[in-house]
């Protein structure tokens, strides 16, 4: 984790956490608001997100060897199901995950950060540079 | 359902699958055109780099944290982008995106409605 890139780019931040894990929505709200002000205070511009709806609300199309299914939700193959993300423009993405601990800290979840490619041909170099090689 | 409403569609698939990106960005322009035709309004969209590129934070409500490389192996399907669309059909909307996943031959594209609070924060919060 020694890698920090000086030019701003966007990272998507992915909220994983058990749907049933018993929440506290108070204490997850206020840690959503400190977090947007430490965001605006140490440099990571939020430039979008949302909340999601519950996973049993989910519709799913498959497609495999058999064909395309479409069936409801939720998405079966994981037990931590996406309860919402963030997308934030910063250079420092390690400093940015460091601030967004308090936000599964309640649930005892898992934040994923992830580069955004632009879809102008090529990848963001250093979402390369970190990855090492793509596959 | 006749109300718009917004929802976020993930799309998974095989990090390691093999597959013509050519015609995935085509299925991706078409899809989008489709949208635009159907009133299904895109307000969002990324495609995510590689899933081995992903920094992990995992925390237990005891208050340890624990940071590491990824990937995120809980799935065998990696999320590798979304999109963000304003749909009063949302049925119609996954049968657009269907040659999305089928581009790449396996996966799973699910869609999912944003949450919806009254303008109190805190006050609106789904059951």
């Amino acid at each position: 984790m020694t890698t920090t890139t000086t030019t701003p780019r966007t990272w998507m931040l992915l909220l994983w956490g058990d749907p049933d894990a018993c929440v506290d929505l108070e204490a997850a709200y206020a840690a959503h608001g400190t977090f947007t002000a430490d965001c605006a205070a140490h440099g990571h511009e939020i430039v979008g997100g949302e909340e999601l709806a519950g996973a049993g609300t989910a519709r799913l199309l498959t497609v495999d060897e058999s064909g395309t299914q479409v069936t409801e939700g939720p998405y079966a193959e994981t037990t931590e199901q996406l309860g919402g993300f963030y997308l934030v423009r910063t250079s420092d993405p390690d400093g940015l995950l460091r601030l967004a601990a308090p936000l599964v800290m309640d649930d005892g979840g898992m934040l994923e950060l992830r580069p955004v490619m632009t879809r102008d041909g090529e990848p963001t170099s250093d979402a390369l540079t970190y990855a090492g090689q793509r596959a | 359902m006749t109300t718009p409403t917004t929802h976020l569609l993930l799309l998974r698939g095989d990090p390691d699958g093999t597959f013509d990106l050519d015609e995935v960005f085509a299925a991706h322009d078409r899809f989008t055109a489709a949208c635009a035709e159907q009133g299904h309004e895109i307000l969002g969209g990324e495609e995510l780099g590689p899933h081995t590129a992903a920094r992990l934070l995992r925390a237990t409500p005891e208050g340890d944290v624990t940071v590491s490389d990824g990937p995120y192996a809980e799935t065998a399907e990696q999320i590798g982008g979304y999109y963000l669309v304003r749909t009063a059909d949302p049925d119609a909307l996954l049968r657009l995106a269907a040659p999305l996943i089928e581009a790449e031959g396996h996966g799973t594209a699910e869609l999912r409605p944003v949450a919806v609070h009254d303008p109190t924060p805190g006050a609106g919060a789904p059951a």
